[in-house]
């Protein structure tokens, strides 16, 4: 397993060495090393948001409404409590279809911090979401944040 | 680029007017080219008729112009997929025919008339997930129960009495049994069927088609594997997504040939 992180933000995730992190300061970015037959490569993307007086619930319904207006042929398969981290979240499956006409699905785990909302979402071309989800899962229950206070 | 398109032309035919589409087309999943009942092959006959002046069907009995892209998949699908639920407040059987670029749904609207749509081959799975209007579902105390081998080929027979047969075996998730005892549940069957002729030995079609049945209830989703003995374990949505994807995804077998 490999550690890939952004200490800018103090994130952190385990994933396995096929994977591989992008330069970015805004978010913790990850890729599979390989392009998978669909021609979609699987991505990690962790962010930090200001989400200041917001409960994780009004959090999430905001974030759900907001992907349904933008992404195309949207549908919320499922949404359910669990763990990113060490801290209670909420877990999304949306499946969705990219400009490329890739048919994808999106797993996303949200939690609240002090002041600010952290993320994880795992995207992946939905014909390889049997394979992709147990890395993802893994990736979820390994992130670590060190919170800025 | 632009995205893929979901839908063309859409179609809503009664329940003789798409068998009759399927008899015209050759579908493997509709009525019989031969030997049929003279009466019903009249009655089919009479129906292409009407969808021949509508342009649905041409003379010939293929698809009109318009709805090539639509009727396409029927001719010869690689995959059929039946979506069926039923329970205390009735029955939807759903077909989707997947071919290798595109695919086409009739969505069952519950009065005898059905919605014929068009997707994508890789958006099968979304759309079996919408003809059933299945969705997040209340998340289970994880477990599973040993079944009886029968029980599941007599949990899709039996129907309307399956809810009291369902109850004694959800004493893990007693608010699931609740809701069975309450007349609020559905179960869920979907089944594939993969054309031979598509697999280097036609027998391994018949040992890749397969299905997943589901109890699904307000407050919790519960699946069923088929087996000696058969087991009933507790599941969410992004588990049934996971064996939707599985079910419908090309065999590797069917790409043996082409090595």
């Amino acid at each position: 397993m490999a550690e890939l992180g952004n200490p800018l933000l103090g994130l952190t995730i385990l994933v396995s060495g096929e994977w591989q992190s992008e330069p970015s300061d805004l978010a913790l970015v990850a890729r599979a090393a390989s392009v998978s037959s669909s021609g979609f490569t699987p991505t990690l993307v962790a962010t930090i948001t200001k989400s200041e007086g917001l409960t994780l619930d009004d959090w999430c319904s905001i974030t759900i409404e907001a992907l349904r207006r933008t992404l195309n042929g949207f549908l919320l398969v499922d949404d359910s409590p669990g763990v990113l981290g060490d801290r209670a979240a909420r877990v999304l499956l949306i499946a969705y279809v990219n400009d490329q006409g890739v048919e994808l699905t999106l797993r996303q785990w949200l939690t609240n911090g002090r002041a600010a909302g952290l993320s994880l979402t795992a995207t992946c071309a939905t014909e390889d979401f049997p394979s992709f989800r147990v890395v993802a899962e893994g990736a979820a229950s390994s992130l670590s944040w060190l919170e800025a206070r | 680029m632009s995205p893929a398109p979901v839908q063309t032309h859409n179609l809503r035919l009664d329940g003789r007017q798409l068998d009759a589409v399927m008899w015209s087309l050759g579908c493997p999943s509709g009525p019989p080219r031969d030997g049929l009942d003279p009466g019903v092959a009249s009655e089919l006959q009479a129906a292409c008729s009407d969808l021949i002046s509508r342009g649905v069907l041409r003379e010939d009995g293929g698809p009109g112009v318009e709805f090539v892209e639509l009727l396409g998949p029927l001719f010869a699908p690689w995959l059929i997929v039946q979506a069926a639920a039923f329970g205390p407040a009735g029955e939807e059987e759903h077909v989707v025919w997947v071919a290798p670029s595109a695919a086409s749904a009739a969505g069952d609207l519950g009065d005898g008339r059905y919605d014929l749509i068009s997707t994508t081959a890789a958006g099968v799975p979304a759309a079996v997930v919408r003809l059933l209007r299945l969705g997040p579902s209340a998340v289970l105390a994880s477990g599973e129960v040993e079944l009886p081998s029968r029980f599941l080929d007599e949990l899709v027979t039996l129907n309307g009495v399956a809810g009291s047969a369902l109850v004694k075996w959800l004493r893990p998730w007693p608010a699931v049994a609740e809701s069975v005892s309450q007349g609020d549940w559905r179960l869920v069957h979907v089944s594939t069927q993969w054309a031979p002729g598509i697999f280097p030995r036609p027998e391994q079609a018949v040992a890749r088609s397969s299905g997943l049945l589901a109890l699904d209830t307000p407050t919790g989703l519960i699946t069923f594997q088929p087996g000696s003995p058969a087991l009933a374990t507790a599941s969410s949505a992004t588990d049934l997504w996971e064996l939707l994807i599985e079910l419908t995804s090309p065999p590797a077998e069917i790409f043996e040939s082409d090595r």
